[in-house]
């Protein structure tokens, strides 16, 4: 079996300023940290040890709103796994996180947590920034090339998307993880990322349903842009539309049902099509290098739009495959 | 920004973060360190779930040979071959599909996961699917056939063969059956099958067939078949928009996983849940609507609400009009049949011609005194839930999914109204076999025709259906005992399979007295996979497969659909697949743990094995000319002749049926199968008679609806009887009985004197792992649930001066038992409960339950019909080739309960109304202990004959000389001929006494 890193070979330009990598360690390692337990009585000090983040910390602090805060934002609003935003299945797991697997088996990093959070991620980013700090060369270099590179193709929506759920805390932690990966020593030598993978014709296919819409919206491999659940709430509230309970995706399957029973679906169709327009907006103020691609694919969902918009009129009653 | 983040940098500098320690690779490997073997890269099956989870599984394409890493091994990777064969769970009716793992090397079962292409489960089972796994590698289980050495209950056994087995059995059948029909008794508890065992029997030409259907759901089904002549409600769960439940089902009863999961489904999409239960169950818990209803208050509850839908004209017009039976009820009150306490509207019924808004008044008539003030005031349920109850089900459009199984129509004397009120909701509201509503049991379970079907058997066995009650779904198994005690009869070959009957049913100690009584119980044959209570006291014990070690076909009203699956022996199948032969199954079972189709093919055999006494003729292969029918021609011709659209999905996979079916373990007959009453009749060679139904050959086959033929109902009148003639015409002219309405129950608020300390006994309920007697055998789901403490309202409990871990006396209407106790909210003051599926236990040095999971008794005749129990040791270590038994944590393994119950026959249904008044309850004193149980069976025989004065016997009541209305539905209906009362000789002619 050969190494992932024996395919990738990145043009290493010499570096203008000599990088602390013992800083970068300790500030990848802290955003793992904070990412994976959020704020606890033993994760507090890292916080306040950095004036941005020290600056919106709670007050007074309260360990079990802080542990509330992250459940809220991890485990219901945004799932924070590279497999989420780039698999095409939507699901965690599937070829990314196998991809992952390889890296780090090939890097010698052990973990037995799940390769694709970005906790995960960032950690072994630390892990070789503190190699970095005692051995230089190639190896090392490239090592951390592939796992930036990686990190590099989701990063971008995960922290928009971290911004737009999480408390004030978690939306300075979000700018804070960015800063912190545009300014690796080697961010300048990634490539341009490459464009994300074309998004399957739906409606070419006639068995898809309202549920396959709603995969689709929700995949943001595909649409560009992630909808957690509090969003789709909004818009069933916006509207009055009776959506339930559970997955995203039966939500928002309910929110088209329902829109349709409504008669407001062109209006629900309209306000994810402002959603969308605002994620444009957004993407244009980020690293152009990393956010092309995610804007890329945001501006091809907005001329998509419309023809989603068509198709599911005219499904309301088809029952569900 | 680069400016910013260099700012940090000194910070960040002065942060002691956690360092991961060792360092990066310098060249290429894997992590394990090993050269990790290559296999080809397989995609998974997905199969869409509403909840998302759960959604991938081996495709069927890699099943003969699938590959996974040994989580045994890890972390070293080493991979496993396995052949992947379906197959079908037994641990409760639902019949979810299992996938099991068989180690294409040992032939070991590594685990058993769920079968996606299973229509029913969908890939999902509850925890006690997986159990299975357990209870296949039980150390307790039983191996080998035994026979009883000395005394029956001594506790001495030896191994004998199968032959011999076959041979002593069928030889003391061929005895009773030269003497009489009535005489051999197949006693089934978990039935987990679809008609082969009753084809057998029937082929006997004996009434051999007894149930537990009377102490499991007799009542719920009496109610329902009064209404359309289906005895089980099929509610569309997942399309529904408000779904009433009468019970626990959803997290713990019947149809459990795949109802869960389709009740989920639809409160996913907004429906309401809406559950009766006086104890907060886990359904409770999970409704938006929990009604904690007095025991034999639901009747009224639902009745209210009938009453709010009827006032409000928030009634399906449409429906009742054509569907209800309503020109009959009419018709009925004209002639003085159903009487109306409503003078006016007596006299214009009386006066008018019949009209559909006649029928409508009189409704509103009858059912206005059902008002919500009187049912908060029976039900103790606060008002506004009762409006918000009545709101939801007023506005469901029709798509309303209501449930009673067990729960109180069980545990109630008139339970059975309790489903006829229930469904009346849904007749109300047009939500019947409609989308989203309720369908009749058959209209969602598939069961196809059988080879060779034996005819009728001329037959009537009185211990099974005694002439008390012509009603009864079905026999009055649980009356065994006390039949036997009043001289009715005897048993020669009593066949107690997969059962219990000591252990579950009420009044144990007459089980006992009847299972010791060598005279009355000639012979009992305990064909069980696992040692249990009463098979100590049998005279042979035959080991009998679980889930993965058994042939049987299957299908459950699971939803709008209809479906089969196959159980299969899973070490057969494999081992086959590799080439060996095996002849009978229990060659691949462990031991010599047999299936139940084998054995009773070849008993049939056995009873006859020159084919005089007509038996063997039903036992002849369809396929090969004078031979025996084997267990795969038995299904090969089934699969080919009589399921629908099965040979055609096969062949277009290259596969015969069968080869099909062993293949997917199941198949779906149809994805929807919604009003099949509306389906329209063929009118060649039918007349109409004058009450409108389509007659051929002089029997009903429909009905006219608006001028067209349709199939209507199974009722006489083939629509949905509101009034029912047949109660009226067997002596229950009451419109308390005619009609849905209420009926007292025995431990109704005025039935029980709760200043006088008395309270009432909720047995009705079970924790989510137990599988009645058989979780003793599955480890893991007894560590989760083992002990069965009294449930007890903290204001019971204050009064009573008990706090949780107590021990409690409670003293029942026949004798006493010794619990600790619960002090929870989640139950009403006044009740206490206690789930039913706990308090195992064996004798000092007989074989049997585990130690860890069951209590070693002392059980003691005290003399004078007098019993005790006690408790010598509670669950304990012991040492076995399985690690896990030396590690058992618990002692209490709760208390049997059951011993001290009195019988209560339902005088219509036939059910044992499971409630016991608690007639006192108090803290225990000392010397008495966890566990203590005390019986007067004298006292259960009082209470018994009491409950028999209220039945109303067909002797006295039967208006056409039978036993038992015709159209009701038994398991194994005799000949018309056997239906009829035997004739009673004339009494002598008494000389008058002289005058004094
Ligand atoms: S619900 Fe019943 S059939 Fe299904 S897995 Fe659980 S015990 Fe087995």
């Amino acid at each position: 079996m050969s190494s992932p890193l024996s395919s990738i070979s990145f043009p290493l330009s010499p570096m203008s300023e000599s990088p602390n990598y013992l800083a970068l360690h300790n500030a990848y390692q802290l955003c793992a940290i904070l990412l994976r337990d959020g704020l606890t009585p033993d994760t507090l000090p890292y916080a306040q040890s950095i004036e941005p983040l020290a600056a919106v910390l709670p007050s007074p602090f309260d360990a079990d709103i802080a542990a509330s805060q992250h459940y809220a934002l991890f485990e219901e609003a945004v799932y924070p796994f590279q497999s989420i935003f780039l698999d095409k299945s939507n699901l965690i797991g599937g070829d990314v996180a196998e991809t992952l697997y390889e890296l780090y088996a090939a890097l010698g990093f052990e973990t037995t947590a799940l390769p694709d959070h970005i906790a995960t991620e960032l950690e072994c980013l630390a892990w070789l920034c503190a190699a970095a700090a005692e051995t230089e060369g190639p190896a090392i270099e490239n090592m951390q090339l592939a796992l930036l590179t990686e990190i590099g193709r989701w990063i971008v929506p995960f922290s928009m998307a971290m911004k737009r759920n999480g408390t004030a805390f978690y939306q300075a932690l979000a700018d804070f993880v960015l800063l912190a990966v545009e300014n690796h020593p080697l961010f300048a030598a990634l490539p341009d990322p490459a464009p994300l993978a074309a998004v399957p014709d739906i409606l070419a296919d006639d068995k898809t349903r309202l549920g396959d819409i709603s995969t689709f919206l929700l995949t943001p491999l595909h649409s560009g842009v992630y909808l957690a659940p509090a969003t789709i709430q909004g818009i069933g509230r916006k509207f009055n539309l009776p959506i339930g309970f559970g997955t995203r995706n039966l939500m928002l399957t309910n929110v088209f049902r329902q829109g349709a029973h409504y008669n407001c679906v062109d209006e629900v169709w309209q306000t994810l099509a402002d959603y969308v327009a605002q994620w444009i907006g957004d993407y244009e103020t980020q690293n152009a290098k990393l956010a092309a691609p995610w804007l890329a694919r945001a501006i091809e969902m907005q001329a998509l739009i419309t023809k989603l918009r068509a198709a599911t009129l005219a499904m309301e009653d088809t029952p569900e495959a | 920004m680069k400016n910013t983040f260099g700012k940090l940098i000194n910070s960040l500098l002065k942060v002691d973060v956690p360092r991961k320690p060792g360092a990066p690779l310098t060249g290429p490997t894997n992590a394990a360190g090993q050269a990790m073997p290559q296999f080809a890269e397989v995609d998974m099956l997905p199969v869409q779930q509403p909840d998302g989870r759960l959604t991938k599984y081996p495709p069927p394409s890699h099943w003969d040979d699938w590959v996974e890493w040994d989580s045994k091994a890890w972390p070293r990777k080493v991979a496993r071959r396995y052949s992947l064969v379906p197959t079908v769970c037994f641990n409760c009716e639902s019949a979810c599909g299992l996938l099991a793992y068989v180690d294409k090397t040992t032939f070991e079962i590594k685990k058993f996961e769920g079968n996606p292409a299973h229509p029913g489960s969908r890939g999902r089972n509850c925890a006690k699917g997986p159990a299975t796994h357990n209870q296949i590698y039980d150390p307790e289980r039983i191996l080998y056939p035994l026979k009883r050495v000395g005394k029956r209950g001594e506790g001495k056994w030896k191994r004998i063969s199968w032959d011999q087995a076959l041979e002593e059995i069928s030889e003391k059948m061929r005895e009773s059956m030269d003497r009489r029909k009535d005489g051999i008794m197949y006693h089934v508890g978990r039935p987990g099958e679809d008609g082969y065992t009753n084809r057998c029997i029937t082929a006997w030409g004996v009434d051999a067939h007894n149930s537990h259907t009377n102490i499991c759901s007799a009542a719920a089904r009496a109610g329902y078949y009064m209404w359309g002549a289906f005895d089980r409600p099929s509610p569309d769960h997942a399309n529904a928009r408000v779904i009433l439940l009468i019970s626990s089902h959803l997290e713990t009863g019947h149809y459990f996983n795949p109802h869960a999961q389709r009740i989920i489904e639809g409160k996913m999409k907004g429906a309401k849940v809406i559950t009766l239960d006086p104890r907060l169950s886990n359904t409770a818990a999970k409704s938006d609507v929990w009604l904690p209803t007095w025991p034999g208050s639901e009747q009224t509850l639902l009745l209210s609400v009938a009453n709010y839908i009827l006032q409000n004209n928030k009634y399906n017009r449409d429906f009742l009009y054509n569907w209800v039976n309503w020109e009959e009820t009419l018709l009925a009150i004209a002639n003085d049949k159903l009487p109306l306490d409503d003078a006016d509207m007596l006299d214009r019924v009386k006066s008018n011609t019949p009209s559909f808004e006649l029928f409508e008044d009189v409704l509103k008539s009858l059912y206005a005194e059902f008002t919500f003030e009187r049912a908060a005031e029976e039900s103790q349920v606060p008002i506004e839930r009762l409006v918000e109850t009545a709101e939801y089900i007023a506005n469901c459009d029709g798509k309303l999914a209501s449930h009673v199984w067990r729960s109180a129509s069980m545990g109630n004397k008139g339970g059975w109204q309790v489903s006829r009120c229930l469904f009346f909701l849904n007749v109300l509201m047009g939500a019947v076999g409609n989308e989203g509503g309720t369908s009749g049991n058959s209209w969602n379970k598939f069961v196809p025709a059988v080879p060779n079907k034996p005819p009728a058997f001329n037959a009537w066995n009185d211990l099974h259906l005694p002439n008390e009650w012509p009603f009864a779904f079905y026999e009055m198994s649980f009356l065994l005992p006390h039949f036997v005690e009043e001289g009715r009869g005897d048993i020669d070959v009593y066949f107690s399979r997969v059962y219990n009957p000591m252990w579950i049913n009420p009044d144990g100690f007459m089980w006992l007295k009847l299972l010791q009584n060598e005279e009355k119980m000639k012979c009992h044959v305990a064909m069980t996979p696992t040692w249990n209570e009463s098979a100590y006291f049998a005279d042979y014990v035959l080991p009998m497969g679980h889930a993965g070690e058994r042939h049987d076909l299957m299908s459950q009203e699971t939803h709008s659909g209809q479906w089969i699956a196959f159980r299969q022996p899973v070490r057969r199948v494999a081992l086959e697949k590799a080439g060996h032969t095996i002849n009978k199954t229990y060659e691949a079972n462990p031991g010599e743990v047999w299936e139940e189709n084998e054995f009773w093919l070849d008993l049939s055999v056995h009873l006859d094995p020159d084919g005089s006494r007509g038996i063997k003729q039903y036992f002849d292969s369809p396929y090969r000319d004078g031979e025996v029918i084997t267990v795969d021609e038995y299904y090969r011709w089934i699969f080919e002749n009589s399921v629908p659209g099965l040979p055609e999905k096969a062949a277009a996979e290259d596969l015969t049926p069968l080869e099909y079916m062993r293949k997917y373990g199941a198949f779906e007959v149809t994805a929807t199968n919604y009003t099949p009453f509306e389906k329209a009749v063929d009118p060649a060679g039918t007349d109409i008679d004058p009450l409108g139904r389509v007659m051929k050959d002089g029997k009903a086959i429909g009905v006219q609806v608006e001028g067209v033929s349709k199939a209507g109902f199974g009722t006489p009148s083939r629509k949905l009887e509101f009034f029912s003639p047949t109660l009226h015409e067997w002596g229950w002219k009451e419109r308390d009985y005619s009609i849905p309405w209420t009926l007292e129950s025995h431990v109704s608020q005025n039935n029980i004197n709760l200043e006088e300390g008395e309270m009432l006994l909720l047995p009705t309920f079970r924790l989510p792992t137990l599988i009645h007697t058989r979780s003793a055998n599955a480890k893991w789901l007894y560590e989760i649930s083992h002990k069965n403490p009294v449930w007890i309202h903290p204001s019971d409990a204050q009064r009573l001066g008990v706090s949780t871990g107590d021990l409690l006396r409670v003293e029942t209407e026949i004798g006493f038992f010794i619990d600790t106790c619960w002090v929870t909210e989640g139950i009403k003051p006044g009740i206490i409960a206690m789930s039913h599926h706990l308090g195992r236990w064996r004798l000092p040095d007989a074989p049997g339950i585990g130690p860890g999971m069951a209590s070693v008794v002392d059980v003691t005749d005290l003399g004078g019909g007098t019993h005790s129990l006690n408790i010598l040791e509670g669950g304990q270590p012991w040492e076995t080739f399985d690690p896990d038994t030396s590690r058992i944590w618990w002692k209490d393994v709760g208390v049997h309960q059951n011993l001290t119950h009195a019988v209560h026959p339902d005088p219509v249904s036939g059910a044992h109304c499971w409630h016991q008044k608690a007639k006192s309850v108090r803290k225990a004193r000392p010397g008495e202990k966890h566990g203590d149980v005390w019986v007067d069976t004298n006292k259960s025989m009082e209470i018994y004959r009491e409950w028999v004065t209220y039945a109303r016997s067909a002797e006295t009541h039967s208006p056409d000389g039978n036993r038992r209305p015709m159209w009701l539905k038994r398991p194994l209906k005799p000949t018309a001929e056997a239906y009829k009362l035997p004739v009673k000789p004339a009494a002598p002619e008494v000389e008058p006494e002289p005058e004094a």
